[in-house]
């Protein structure tokens, strides 16, 4: 019993400092005025659930922006140390999260990252490093990954963009070699 | 009888007591007022997606105030009585230079949505009666912050 305590706390804690390692990324930059900064909470998100949908597919759009409870956006834009910062990102990224995707889009690269917890994920990381802009963003909730392109489109916040190359760097059904090599790349 | 209707169409405009405290405070301000129809008078260019986020906004008080003339804690003294009115925070975000920040409030039937941009020269402060749709939220930021100065477009307009 003592073990399963000390393995549950090792987890909690490991949690925790997975979610302080971002937040101290975050907390270093974002009084930067060199950076865009965007905050936004879950009351905002919660309005997504009065909006009238206009088809089924825009309701399990608005269904799945409900259920998230904030983002958080740093973006550097003319910036030198792009790569740097990109590099310093992931770093401080454990583990625990997993790597979903890779892309690369011209000269940028992008990591897309999750954190699962009871099953769901409750946390999406998306890191993009290019030869002058970094973006990093964090999306925490309940997330539907089938939506998340959409998710981008549907919300019109500068950065959120980027989550339309989740869909992009997807295989395409068929079997066509240029959307295999725009996938898992290391 | 004069003043009892006096005072009846100025709480017709049901904007927060702390916008009004705010520019009685600073009586030197730019202080505007728009119904949904002058809003929609100010879109010179006809723009539908302009349009489209004015369409659901009654009236909006526009409050300016050269950052010169404003006292050291008052924008953190400000905030701390919207909060009181009631107003959540919903999104902040900073952009070369500007930080802007969305609070609402509903309470009952009463909708209120209140935009706060704050750069090195100015604090304005928009006060609005209904809201805005929240897909329409970043595009309205955006709009107020690639108006090089939209204080002074407002200005120019009432000239």
């Amino acid at each position: 019993m003592k073990k399963v305590i000390v393995i549950l706390l090792v987890a909690a804690a490991s949690t925790a400092s997975a979610q302080d390692a971002i937040s101290k990324f975050f907390s270093k930059y974002e009084t930067d005025e060199s950076f865009t900064n965007v905050n936004i909470s879950s009351r905002m998100f919660a309005l997504f659930t009065k909006m009238e949908a206009e088809t089924p597919e825009d309701k399990e759009v608005l269904d799945a922006i409900s259920k998230l409870k904030g983002l958080k956006i740093l973006a550097k834009e003319d910036a030198r140390n792009s790569r740097a910062l990109y590099k310093e990102a992931l770093s401080l990224l454990p583990k625990s999260y997993e790597e979903l995707m890779s892309v690369r889009d011209e000269d940028k690269d992008m990591k897309f990252l999750i954190q699962e917890n009871g099953g769901k994920i409750s946390e999406m990381v998306m890191v993009l490093g290019g030869t002058d802009e970094f973006l990093i963003l964090s999306l925490f909730g309940e997330i539907d990954l089938k939506q998340i392109s959409r998710i981008g489109s549907r919300m019109n916040i500068k950065g959120l963009e980027s989550l339309q190359k989740m869909e992009e760097g997807k295989p395409a059904k068929s079997n066509s070699t240029n959307d295999n090599s725009r996938g898992r790349q290391e | 009888m004069l003043v009892c209707v006096a005072a009846l169409s100025t709480a017709g405009f049901a904007q927060s007591a702390t916008t009004e405290r705010l520019q009685r405070q600073y009586p030197g301000s730019l202080n505007l007022f728009f119904y949904h129809n002058t809003l929609r008078m100010i879109n010179q260019q006809e723009s539908e997606t302009f349009d489209e986020l004015i369409k659901d906004i009654q009236k909006m008080r526009f409050l300016m105030i050269r950052k010169s003339d404003l006292k050291p804690e008052a924008y953190s003294s400000l905030i701390k009585d919207y909060r009181a009115e009631r107003f959540e925070p919903i999104m902040n975000a900073r952009h070369d230079g500007r930080n802007f920040d969305v609070y609402l409030k509903e309470t009952g039937k009463e909708k209120g949505m209140l935009v706060l941009v704050n750069d090195t020269d100015n604090l304005m402060v928009l006060d609005i009666l209904g809201s805005i749709a929240p897909d329409k939220v970043g595009t309205f930021l955006s709009t107020l912050d690639k108006s090089t100065d939209i204080g002074q477009k407002i200005s120019s307009f009432i000239k």
